[in-house]
């Protein structure tokens, strides 16, 4: 079973480079995007557009901007967790915000890391690194009965 | 506040009505005694001198007579009937033919020449008998004084009651009015101490259209005044800081937004210029790398910028949790860390031991490590840096100072030194955003401190500062 990356990010050009940061830490996975809060929650439960999705899979990680239209990234992040389907999925916020209490409120709602997107690419290349190293290879996800 | 009693107005109006009345009345009543005692000498002294008038000349009929046993009985007629105390008649050879009375003087008693001037219990006068011309003998008679001083002395009693009981009623009265007079004074001091205290919800009760209701009056409408004023005054106080606190929701979100929209776009500046050096540099020639490299620069300068503007921002915004700091263990943390980022300098460091302040841990982090960090970046030019952190005294308390041998800079431009992207050298003599100070500077405003310094160019400069 192929495993997919749910990338929720709204400014292209972050996309761009965040998929150009996995592709040069060869992480092939395939990877979803969604460009607002409500899309990334459509393609999680099956709605909207994304009705006809293959039910029972879950994205190995998700990448979880912050700022985002329509619902924002926290919000996504509870609705994620409150639903048993997704409940247990890795949510790695990633953000430009440095302010403490977005940190603070995203572990509370039970995000497993938070990286700040580093403005130098070779950073950002590094940080994308150790993500894809520990929640792609190393982390061994509970298996939903 | 209890004003002593010999002090009230109240024991001042009493006392001295009281002083007045018996000054007054005694004038008086000393001045009317007189009068009557010299009335009453006056008839005295007219009533001998009629007695012995008359006398003399009956005397005389009866002592150019002889007839002694008349001149007795009628003496003893005229003693019986008169304040006269003695009678004696004596002839001129000085042989004593009259005899009658109390207490008669053996020898001829002085003269008395007035009633008023008499020293004992008489009045002595003395006359000489005389018929045509011829003298036949004397007569000296002695008047009681005590009818005369037993009246002056019931008027005197008299005057003193009416004296009294004036006195004690008008002490009655100006009691009563006193009492009226200071219970509303008092009242009103009262009332004037509890709006002084900020209570302003004092009404004083108006009586009768007198000074003291007139006063009353003016009183409460002063204090609804105040009160109205006060109202007015939270009110205002309540929509300023409701202005204030939308003003901070503002700076607030201005802030996230430069935090998270600016670094967005330069986070593409940064990224796509590095992907241009990557996939196509062997394209590029020397000028176009070199180009790449200053857009890359750029955007890490700004990318500096917005992180020293963040934290600005954030000090102001910052709760204060005070609690006590080891000044001189972080002092030697941070340059710990700056000798091991930047191995290749030789700098003299002197930390002085036990440095304890207390203030917010966070905040002065950013304070120690923004005053070192610059005698750190200021005096990579000399030879022998020295960077020292101490403590001095000054005006009682404790002062802070972190010191260099570096660059320094003219006083004549302090006035920059602690405002933000203000800068006093520049960027490609040492880089830096102009932020840093105007942090510390805040950050020791916040903490209710000061902060200044003193320099001289190319000898150094030192930031004193106390909390």
């Amino acid at each position: 079973m192929k495993q997919v990356i749910l990338l929720v990010e709204d400014n292209p050009d972050d996309e761009m480079l965040t998929k150009r940061a996995f592709k040069k830490n060869n992480i092939l996975n395939e990877i979803v995007v969604a460009r607002d809060g409500q899309e990334a929650v459509d393609y999680l439960l099956y709605q909207g557009n994304f009705s006809a999705r293959e039910k029972g899979i879950n994205p190995q990680v998700i990448l979880l901007d912050i700022n985002l239209p329509k619902l924002d990234g926290l919000e996504v992040l509870r609705k994620i967790r409150e639903n048993k389907e997704t409940s247990l999925v890795p949510v790695v916020m990633m953000t430009t915000s440095d302010e403490q209490e977005d940190l603070i409120t995203s572990y509370e709602l039970g995000a497993n890391s938070y990286i700040r997107k580093p403005i130098d690419f070779e950073n950002f290349i590094e940080a994308v690194k150790q993500l894809g190293m520990y929640w792609l290879v190393l982390n061994e996800q509970p298996k939903l009965n | 506040m209890q004003v002593p009693f010999f002090k009230t107005l109240r024991f001042r109006l009493i006392s001295s009505v009281v002083v007045i009345e018996v000054v007054m009345l005694s004038i008086l009543v000393l001045s009317n005694l007189n009068a009557i005692y010299l009335a009453h000498a006056e008839r005295l002294n007219d009533t001998a001198a009629s007695i012995l008038r008359q006398f003399s000349r009956t005397a005389a009929t009866y002592m150019a007579e002889v007839d002694y046993a008349k001149l007795d009985e009628y003496s003893r007629r005229l003693i019986e009937n008169n304040e006269i105390s003695y009678i004696r008649v004596t002839t001129t050879e000085n042989h004593e033919v009259v005899r009658l009375g109390k207490n008669i003087p053996n020898t001829s008693p002085s003269v008395d020449k007035h009633p008023s001037f008499v020293d004992d219990e008489r009045f002595d006068v003395k006359t000489d008998i005389s018929l045509a011309g011829r003298n036949l003998g004397f007569i000296e008679m002695g008047f009681s004084l005590h009818v005369m001083r037993e009246a002056v002395s019931s008027s005197r009693n008299r005057s003193i009651l009416i004296a009294l009981t004036e006195i004690i009623l008008s002490i009655a009265v100006t009691i009563f009015i006193g009492l009226r007079l200071t219970k509303n004074l008092h009242n009103l001091s009262e009332a004037v101490v509890k709006v002084g205290e900020g209570q302003l919800d004092v009404t004083l009760p108006v009586k009768g259209d007198d000074e003291i209701g007139q006063t009353s009056d003016a009183f409460n409408k002063m204090v609804e005044q105040l009160y109205q004023y006060r109202y007015q005054m939270e009110e205002l106080i309540e929509e300023r800081t409701a202005e204030l606190e939308d003003a901070n929701k503002e700076l607030e979100t201005f802030s996230y937004s430069v935090s998270h929209d600016l670094r967005s776009p330069l986070r593409a500046i940064a990224g796509f210029s590095q992907i241009i050096q990557d996939d196509y540099g062997d394209k590029l020639d020397e000028d176009g790398k070199d180009l790449l490299i200053r857009i890359h620069d750029g955007a890490s300068k700004m990318e500096t910028l917005i992180n020293d503007m963040m934290e600005l921002s954030r000090v102001k915004r910052k709760e204060l949790e005070l609690e006590e700091v080891d000044l001189s263990l972080l002092a030697v943390e941070l340059t710990d860390r700056f000798t091991y980022l930047d191995a290749k300098r030789d700098v003299e460091i002197k930390v002085e031991g036990g440095l304890m302040c207390c203030c917010d841990r966070g905040l002065l982090i950013i304070v120690m490590e923004n005053l070192l960090g610059n005698a750190w970046k200021y005096s990579a030019k000399v030879d022998k840096a020295v960077i020292e952190f101490g403590r001095t005294y000054e005006g009682g308390r404790d002062v802070f100072y972190v010191k260099d041998n570096g660059a320094g800079f003219n006083m004549q431009y302090i006035d920059k030194l602690f405002e933000p992207f203000k800068r006093l050298h520049g960027e490609s003599e040492f880089a830096g955003t102009g932020v840093g100070l105007a942090t510390v500077a805040r950050v020791i405003k916040r903490h209710n401190g000061k902060i200044w310094a003193e320099a001289e160019v190319g000898k150094g400069s030192t930031f004193y500062f106390y909390l």
